[in-house]
């Protein structure tokens, strides 16, 4: 890869990082503001009870309970953080597939939720463990279900699965809409090449092809680390 | 009585939720919906004192609905309530005619009496449109 081609995917994948932070911020001040809420609920009834009224244990615990929901929703958040950070300290790592495209349906969720997308996870039970560069890997899920969600029109819905087979793995972005042909497809679409070329896989599918609403890439099991056949 | 009603537009339905319990606790009158769409057919069904707006949400952001709702009903009395709103989004929701934003999390009181507040702002705009329209009649007639 030239000089300024690494620089370009440097540059994209900060931005693709600030992105995703961003965003699962954004979740967490939503989930911290409901928490505000839920415990202002809470001395709202304890304050009826100074003021005469008894105390309504039954709706107390409902709303403690409601609360709970949301310190869960916050754990998993951060712990979906926390996994993508770190999915970023080592050029090769060893890792598990399904884990890694969870996490990025997780963390696409948001996008997806504001451009009115359904995301739909597919993954079939079956996985590999990759020796591979997880970030590259994620950045390259997400932007197939960034350009998906960008292409939504009239059905709105994007799924994602893969295929095991052929010492790798086939990821399979699917949009219920045609792929759009634009420049911003095009910019894409150079960016999955690059991240592809650095974990040793290809575009199998991409737009303007027989199945204009899927995008299939391909990705070798080891690349890169001390079990990569030559 | 005067009751004060309210319209909350924000997509975190346990949010939206959670502040029109509370809200209904202080003796207001409080509707709310989760997309921008749902709101303005809400305000062309009812009038309210108030709406109580979201900026980020799936579809029509904040923005984009308090457009509508204006264009709509321009006396309505809008205030922007988000966890993520910039200077850059406060400045052009006021421009747009927004009357106030809050960011979340937001002390209730505050925000209550803001909604009383723009209950008299709306009560006083009615009142001035309808001495204006006497006032209309009356020179027609020539009086």
């Amino acid at each position: 890869m030239s000089d300024s081609k690494s620089l370009q995917t440097r540059d994209e994948s900060l931005a693709f990082f600030g992105t995703i932070i961003a965003g699962q911020s954004h979740e967490l001040t939503n989930v911290l503001n409901i928490i505000s809420e839920l415990a202002g609920l809470q001395l709202d009834l304890l304050r009826a009870e100074d003021q005469g009224s008894p105390v309504n244990l039954p709706r107390l615990q409902e709303v403690a309970a409601r609360i709970q929901k949301q310190v869960h929703r916050g754990e998993t958040i951060i712990r979906t953080i926390n996994g993508f950070a770190h999915s970023a300290d080592l050029p090769v790592a060893v890792f598990d597939l399904k884990e890694a495209i969870e996490r990025v349906l997780f963390l696409a969720e948001r996008p997806a939720r504001l451009a009115r997308v359904e995301l739909v996870s597919g993954l079939p039970p079956e996985s590999i463990v990759l020796e591979s560069n997880p970030f590259c890997l994620q950045q390259a899920v997400f932007t197939c279900i960034d350009l998906a969600l960008q292409s939504a029109s009239d059905i709105r819905q994007v799924a994602v699965d893969y295929v095991l087979g052929g010492d790798g793995a086939e990821i399979r972005v699917t949009s219920a809409d045609h792929l759009a042909q634009d420049e911003n497809t095009d910019d894409r679409m150079e960016l999955l090449r690059f991240l592809l070329e650095r974990i040793g896989g290809s575009v199998v599918k991409g737009p303007g092809e027989e199945s204009s609403g899927i995008l299939v890439f391909r990705v070798p099991q080891h690349h890169g680390g001390e079990s990569e056949v030559p | 009585m005067k009751i004060e009603s309210v319209l909350l537009v924000d997509d975190e339905v346990e949010f939206v939720k959670t502040l029109a319990e509370r809200m209904r606790a202080r003796g207001l009158d409080v509707e709310y919906t989760t997309n921008g769409k749902d709101a303005i057919e809400c305000a062309k069904a009812k009038t309210f004192d108030a709406v109580v707006l979201d900026l980020a949400m799936p579809g029509m952001n904040g923005i984009e609905t308090l457009k509508v709702l204006l264009k709509d009903h321009p006396d309505l009395q809008i205030i922007l309530l988000s966890g993520q709103a910039t200077v850059g989004d406060a400045v052009e929701a006021t421009k747009l005619g927004a009357v106030d934003v809050f960011e979340k999390p937001t002390d209730i009181e505050t925000l209550v009496e803001k909604i009383r507040e723009a209950r008299a702002a709306r009560l006083a705009l009615e009142q001035k449109h309808a001495l204006d329209e006497i006032d209309r009649i009356m020179s027609s007639k020539g009086w």
